[in-house]
């Protein structure tokens, strides 16, 4: 019934499709297992894009943060000593 | 607290919301709304994925055109983020398009791949994109880099009609006129609304993912800087 309903609206469709017919195949479900595999594959590498972005993100955030700090705090600090790293810099975990 | 919170500008999490309603209301017309196609099968589903990711590698590709061409004409920071991440968003949704048309290949024509014109070209401009990214990833960072990456990514812009004619010039499997045709291939109207739902959702994301990694670049580059000058001042010492 609702397969004749179907093929009776896609008839009366105006213009009459030329390559995707929308209808009642043998076995639907045939070859599902590839449209389940291109869904999985796009969300998949979509998550791992959005997560590495997001980590990403942050790191540079957090150590930017850290850096502009020591540099704001810099000229009241005293200059680096030889040979090493300026204190805040040290302390900030810079790496 | 020494972390350095920045609040991302009012488009990203307004593309992000939706993206994230357009999204599953394209799923949802996808699987349970748009009828089986008659020779096909859920095959054919890949269908909404597969044309609107090609679209969304457009925006992408559009967005390192203007970038690059913006870059090029007034050295923008801004403009070479967006740049950058358009040939990263292009490369993305530009895979995926190639990857969910292979498994339907496989369901369709029997195999995977088929040397046929409008793969073989959409699979030119990935590559092309993949030069733009390994220059801008290994050949440092300064003005010549990024100058020469910029017009590479206005050159890459030539392909894009080449992909786009390649159905009408040369043939081959890939059907051709369902868009151009005013979706007039699409036989049902709950068809024509999963189709055009999938191009709104998938441009969207792009176009937010686009701007999110063109955040990023930003970020990065502030960070070249700020360490630059870390150095200048001895903040830095050794490790550098």
């Amino acid at each position: 019934m609702a397969a004749t309903a179907l093929a009776g609206a896609v008839e009366a469709a105006p213009p009459p499709p030329v390559y995707l017919a929308a209808g009642p195949g043998a076995d639907p479900m045939r070859n599902a297992g590839y449209t389940t595999a291109a869904y999985l594959l796009f969300f998949a590498t979509l998550g791992a894009v959005l997560w590495r972005s997001r980590r990403r993100q942050r790191a540079i955030e957090a150590r930017l943060g850290r850096l502009e700090r020591a540099l704001a705090d810099a000229p009241r600090a005293a200059p680096a000593a030889a040979g090493g790293a300026h204190p805040l810099v040290r302390a900030a975990g810079h790496d | 607290m020494l972390t350095h919170r920045t609040r991302p500008p009012l488009a990203i999490p307004a593309l992000a919301l939706a993206a994230a309603g357009l999204m599953p209301a394209t799923l949802y017309w996808t699987f349970f709304r748009a009828p089986f196609e008659a020779t096909m099968g859920a095959a054919q589903k890949i269908f909404y994925l597969h044309v609107p990711a090609a679209m969304a590698m457009y925006a992408g590709a559009l967005a390192c055109t203007l970038g690059s061409a913006i870059y090029l004409y007034n050295q923008s920071e801004r403009a070479d983020a967006v740049a950058r991440a358009g040939a990263e968003m292009a490369l993305f949704f530009g895979a995926m398009g190639v990857a969910g048309g292979s498994l339907w290949g496989k369901a369709a024509w029997g195999a995977y791949w088929s040397w046929e014109p409008r793969t073989l070209s959409t699979v030119l401009q990935l590559a092309l994109y993949a030069a733009y990214l390994t220059l801008r990833d290994f050949a440092g960072d300064g003005e010549a880099e990024r100058k020469f990456a910029a017009a590479l990514g206005v050159l890459a812009a030539a392909n894009v009609p080449i992909i786009s004619y390649s159905v009408k010039k040369w043939g081959g499997n890939h059907p051709g006129g369902i868009i151009e045709g005013g979706g007039r291939g699409l036989g049902h109207v709950d068809m024509k609304i999963a189709f055009w739902l999938g191009v709104a959702a998938m441009v969207t994301l792009a176009a937010g993912l686009i701007a999110t990694r063109a955040r990023l670049h930003l970020g990065a580059g502030r960070l070249a800087h700020a360490e630059g000058r870390a150095l200048e001042l001895g903040l830095l010492g050794d490790e550098a």
